[in-house]
């Protein structure tokens, strides 16, 4: 009886075909899915791989390896698991993974609309399974494929002596719309130019192995791979452990090495001290690749970066910290070539650094991988590849690439153009593109397509459509087989070759032609193992235990792109906090067994709310009294989507703030955010609307998780910089918050301000100390001694400012200034209006109704608190603003002479 | 011929430019006809960092950045040049049938020559050939059989069916778009024309630089007056090299043109670019001198 999981297993072939040249003769079709009744493919619509007579799922004999087909180990351990303990599994590494917070780009892409929640990467709850034979196989090919575009690459950037013998044709350097002159001025290492590579790879149903697109410039994919495997081998440790799956740490190790070697200047010679190396990222607004590079970076050990925290200062690359600014030394970049520098790259970038190639050009700082790279992974190349292998290394690919036909050449065109439905169709110089199939487009359009290839032939590549094998995935409960494909990665070794990660980023779906398109979001991947004899490399990139570590404490190198989030982000935190303890007080009072229209307080805080605009203002009526079911409105308004000053809104900020700093938080303090976001937009999804009731237990449920958000900043941040930015911004938020609060609510005595007392003391979480010091007698003296003056309160004024007096003191001072700076004498400002009050004479209430004393106060903390903001934003926060190009507005200093009169002579 | 030249550039900025990083490509280029006798260029307030270096088509690269906040920006280039007349091609049997450049070019055989032809036979960023482009060149080509002439021909095509006109393209206007247009400036005639000769398969590059220009009868030359000017040169076989041509002015460049730099397109050889940070609302002037030196005093 057939295991549950097989794959179809081929062989590389043994030696290269010609490209476009697919006779499919000798390979064995060794096993297929397809054949098994719950496929769910119907095999008559879809097209043939070329060359095959008769539908592979008639031929062959079903072939497992027999260490898989072992029933002591994976196989068996696999179709022996319940569905119910595979779907265990995978909720346990999904939970995991959103929890670590790898996003799917979808997600990036419409977080701006309310409803949508952070969807996880889906991966699949069965890991694909590689041979150690097939992974070497691959090895071999792809290192071979690497070298041939490593030297080409060179070439093409320095001697371009295969352009001039004419083995490619010139067309395919200029032709390419992203090819930059820069380039070829850059003094780079061409040698080493290429150091990170990745190739997409695909097996057909046939067992054969195919290239199907290569990545020379950033290839993304890196940080997924690494989270699938945390995951997988978690959700799995019965089926991980014993298979000895190879690891991925070697790979990382001579990643690192390589970027600790890019640090040094060609000819010296390394130094285990090393240079600054960064990682240069999209913005997390831009797309998923930051994310991803988010993980990357936190396991390599590398700050991420993004264009906005480097600047070129005097020639070198720097990283803007709050401690000012640090050169750079190697700029590991994940953008594309052409956004990395808009003073002579693409001017509308913005995700890169302005200078940056100047400073490359003076050799103090190096990009890995080199500028350029980007120039070999066009699919325009596929069909050169084979002819320069032969010319370097005088042997053919070992892997061939899938047949493409570049149109630029005559015959090729004329085969696209007969063929045209049968192939997928390409950009000749873009990766990454969706390919058209032009089955799909309407008549117009095609004969408009057909147009374009015959005007601009060299932008067009075809490419044979494969029919790719399957792989079991777990869906509906049971396994399922799905196409699949395989993106491989390779580092340079140091010594003229490259090392392979074993397995690779596996992309599963049932439509074959979401995996043609190599960048589509919605598809499940699979981690990839890679069983093994061979001992098991257990290293980790944590230096070895002998090693003496250098003792260090709290560096100045926060970027000041973090410490402006973090800053923000302790900001926004206490602000939901507050608006959750409001609500939470305001729905206990009203659903209580008192009559709402005795309690004075209701209106009045009510009121505040609304001013804060945490509430819509229409609660309460033109005589200030409450409306019916005020309690269900101020609930929906609270948790109603798309507003940014309401409990809902207010979360949401905080979680996009923290996951702009998503490495420098605990897990924990993600957690918490999280979750609170799942049950706030929970309760506001609920049928019928939220109730109040519910919802009171609801903040319950959120107040506690503020609490241990709080807890875990004191008691488990380490007091770097970043902590004290956050520290520094729930303060500040505190204090002003505190101070509205008493402004709107004890400067105008009501009638019955017992209540209101009481309220206030609630809201700020002193109803406790209170009692414990004065029983039950409501006072304005006392209340406002508690709230304002005492410093031995956590939630006074006077606490927060004696707080951000003790951190501004600490906030690096870069050069020689003369004198306190301006934030310093802002909190010194504020300190001395709270410690000159005396509650007496703030309760006092003069011949007019309101404290004038009190609010004199209160005025003079409004006017500084903003004062403060400013200070440390312009000092620490704003290092730059949006660059601007020259070009944008020199309209008129473009070559516009007039036709000179009467002809020049 | 011999030009003393100023071209000075000014910003000034309604907020304070915390900093800049530029390109200059303002030195004059030295060629077969074309001596540079001086050439400086003097950027206040002093840059934080500059160097001068060769771009890879052979032109001069001033590169700053000030990296203090300044109100205003100035860049004044001065050079003394000398340009000597070309030989007027009375007789067309040095130039070689454009049928035989083209057969060249496609196969790779210029590639033996010295001059770097392959990177103005294709697309570039303001330059996209079409077979729109390659009729209108073949129609005025076809009768022909010199390049020399064709060319000639064509660039008096492109004079007659453009309208000056500044205000109907911008510094972003490709070839395409400015064919479709036919107004534009110096710069949109030049790209158009460099277009058609790629489509036709005839290398064509694009030029940077000063036309002289002459003041009305009977007044005097106007200093500050002119204006930086655009042209372009096509390969015209070993012997005669490139050929300077100028369509807005319909004529065969002699010695009232300076060349500042050469390139496949405007975008390879922006005079000035760069970017800054802050600046607010700007205004830009900008004035060009190109001054005919007529009593040669050797000076030491």
């Amino acid at each position: 009886m057939p295991g549950i999981y097989d794959r179809v297993i081929g062989e590389l072939p043994a030696a290269e075909k010609p490209v476009g040249n697919q006779s499919q003769s000798q390979s064995q079709v060794q096993s297929q899915s397809q054949s098994q009744s719950q496929s769910g493919f119907d095999s008559a619509d879809m097209r043939q791989f070329p060359g095959t007579q008769t539908p592979v799922s008639q031929q062959g004999a079903q072939v497992v390896p027999e260490k898989l087909e072992d029933p002591t180990r994976f196989v068996g351990r696999l179709n022996g698991l319940t569905p119910q303990a595979v779907q265990r599994r995978l909720l346990q590494s999904q939970t995991m993974i959103e929890e670590n917070a790898i996003i799917s780009p979808a997600w990036a892409q419409d977080q701006t609309a309310d409803s949508a929640q952070p969807r996880p990467w889906p991966l699949d709850a069965v890991p694909f399974v590689l041979t150690a034979e097939e992974d070497n196989q691959l090895h071999e090919a792809l290192d071979q494929r690497a070298r041939v575009l490593k030297v080409l690459l060179a070439d093409l950037l320095g001697e371009q002596r295969f352009i001039r013998s004419g083995l490619v044709p010139a067309v395919l350097l200029y032709a390419n719309k992203r090819y930059h002159r820069a380039y070829q001025e850059l003094s780079q290492d061409l040698e080493n130019g290429l150091t990170m590579y990745a190739a997409d790879v695909a097996q057909a149903d046939d067992g054969k192995w195919w290239v199907t697109g290569d990545r020379t410039q950033a290839p993304s994919g890196l940080g997924f791979t690494l989270e699938n495997r945390v995951a997988a081998a978690r959700a799995h440790p019965d089926l991980f452990w014993p298979l000895q799956v190879r690891r991925h740490v070697s790979f990382f190790m001579s990643l690192n090495q390589r970027l600790r070697e890019a640090a040094v200047p060609a000819g010296a010679s390394p130094s285990s001290a090393g240079g600054r190396i960064v990682i240069l990222s999209e913005d997390m607004q831009a797309g998923h690749r930051a994310f991803e590079d988010g993980y990357l970076a936190r396991y390599l050990r590398h700050a991420r970066v993004e264009g906005g925290d480097l600047a070129v200062r005097n020639g070198r690359t720097t990283i803007k910290t709050i401690g000012g600014t640090m050169p750079v030394d190697v700029v590991f970049r994940r953008i594309n070539d052409d956004q990395c520098d808009p003073v002579e790259l693409d001017s509308t970038s913005t995700q890169g650094v302005a200078g940056l190639l100047e400073s490359v050009r003076n050799g103090s700082v190096r990009t890995v991988n080199a500028l350029g790279t980007q120039l070999v992974e066009s699919p325009a190349w596929l069909a050169f590849l084979p002819a320069l292998c032969k010319e370097i290394y005088g042997e053919a690919l070992k892997l061939p690439s899938l047949a493409s036909w570049w149109c630029g050449q005559a015959k090729e065109r004329r085969h696209v153009l007969a063929h045209l439905d049968e192939l997928n169709l390409y950009p000749a110089f873009r990766t990454g593109a969706k390919p058209i199939d032009t089955r799909l487009l309407t008549k117009e359009r095609r004969a408009n397509l057909i147009q374009d290839i015959k005007q601009h032939p060299e932008q067009y590549v075809g490419q044979e459509r494969l029919r790719r094998a399957t792989t079991p995935v777990w869906e509906n409960d049971r396994l399922t087989p799905w196409r699949w494909s395989m993106r491989r990665f390779l580092v340079a070794d140091g010594k003229g070759a490259f090392e392979s990660l074993p397995g690779g980023l596996v992309r599963v779906s049932p439509d074959p032609a979401v995996l043609d398109d190599a960048t589509a979001a919605s598809v499940r991947v699979q981690d990839c193992w890679v069983p093994s004899e061979d001992a098991i490399n257990t290293s980790t990139l944590l230096a070895p235990k002998d090693q003496p570590l250098a003792i260090q404490r709290v560096g100045a190198e926060l970027p000041s792109r973090v410490a402006d989030n973090l800053y923000w982000l302790g900001r926004t935190v206490e602000q939901a906090e507050f608006a959750a303890r409001l609500l939470r007080m305001v729905l206990g009072q009203a659903t209580d067994d008192q009559d709402v229209h005795d309690q004075p307080q209701l209106p009045i805080i009510l009121g505040h709310m609304a001013q804060a605009q945490q509430i819509g203002s229409s609660v309460v009526d033109e005589n200030g009294r409450l409306q019916d079911g005020f309690a269900e409105t101020v609930v929906q308004s609270a948790l109603a989507p798309g507003l940014n000053d309401n409990l809902r809104g207010l979360i949401r900020e905080a979680m996009r703030l923290a996951q702009l700093v998503r490495d420098r938080l605990a897990v924990d303090a993600w957690r918490l955010l999280t979750r609170m976001d799942r049950f706030v937009t929970a309760a506001a999804n609920r049928p019928g609307g939220a109730h109040p009731t519910d919802v009171l237990a609801l903040m319950n449920h959120v107040v506690l998780e503020f609490v241990a958000f709080g807890g875990l900043m004191s008691e488990s941040m380490t007091r770097t910089l970043g902590w004290r930015f956050m520290d520094i911004g729930r303060r500040l938020q505190r204090a002003q918050l505190t101070t509205g609060l008493i402004a709107h609510t004890l400067v105008r005595p009501s009638q019955d301000e017992a209540a209101v007392l009481s309220a206030v003391l609630e809201a700020c979480d002193c109803t406790m100390t209170y009692q414990a010091r004065y029983r039950a007698v409501m006072q304005a003296p006392a209340v406002l001694d508690l709230l304002i003056t005492d410093d031995t309160t956590p939630r006074s004024i006077a606490f927060q400012l004696n707080q951000l007096d003790d951190h501004v003191a600490k906030l690096p001072i870069e050069g020689d200034l003369s004198g306190p700076s301006l934030h310093i004498r802002v909190v010194d400002r504020a300190l001395g209006l709270v410690q000159k009050a005396d509650p007496m004479n703030l309760a006092g209430v003069g011949h007019v109704t309101q404290r004038g004393g009190l609010n004199a106060l209160l005025e003079g903390l409004g006017n500084e608190f903003p004062l403060l903001d400013q200070a440390l934003s312009s000092r620490y926060l704003i290092h730059s603003g949006m660059p601007r190009q020259f070009n944008w507005w020199a309209k008129s200093n473009r070559a516009n002479s007039t036709p000179s009169q009467g002809g020049a002579r | 011929m011999r030009y003393r030249i100023r071209h000075e550039t000014s910003y000034a900025y309604g907020h304070p430019v915390s900093i800049c990083h530029n390109q200059l490509r303002l030195t004059p280029r030295a060629g077969r006809f074309v001596k540079v006798l001086s050439a400086k260029v003097n950027i206040n307030p002093a840059p934080t960092t500059q160097n001068t270096r060769l771009d890879s088509f052979g032109n001069r690269v001033h590169v700053f950045s000030i990296e203090h906040a300044h109100d205003d920006l100035h860049v004044v280039a001065q050079s003394e040049v000398e340009v000597s007349p070309r030989p007027t091609l009375a007789d067309t049997s040095v130039s070689p049938s454009w049928r035989g450049i083209k057969r060249a070019a496609s196969r790779g055989a210029l590639r033996a020559s010295a001059e770097e032809v392959d990177a103005y036979l294709f697309d570039s960023p303001y330059v996209r050939r079409s077979h729109e482009l390659a009729e209108y060149a073949r129609e005025i080509f076809a009768p022909w059989d010199d390049i020399f002439s064709a060319c000639v021909a064509l660039t008096t095509r492109v004079f007659l069916d453009f309208a000056y006109d500044p205000e109907a393209t911008g510094v972003q206007t490709d070839s395409t778009e400015a064919f479709a247009l036919k107004r534009g400036v110096c710069q949109d005639l030049a790209h158009v024309q460099i277009a058609a000769l790629r489509s036709l398969g005839i290398p064509a590059r694009y030029v940077s630089g000063y036309l002289r220009t002459l003041p009305p009868e009977g007044q005097p030359r106007l200093i500050g007056a002119d204006q930086s000017h655009a042209w372009l040169a096509v390969y015209c076989g070993q012997e005669l090299g490139w050929v300077d041509l100028d369509p807005t002015n319909n004529l065969v460049v002699q010695t009232d043109h300076v060349p500042l730099a050469y390139g496949r397109d405007y975008a390879d050889i922006t005079p000035v670019r760069g970017v800054y940070i802050g600046g607010g609302q700007n205004t830009l002037g900008v004035s060009v001198d190109v001054e005919p030196v007529f009593d040669v005093v050797s000076k030491t």
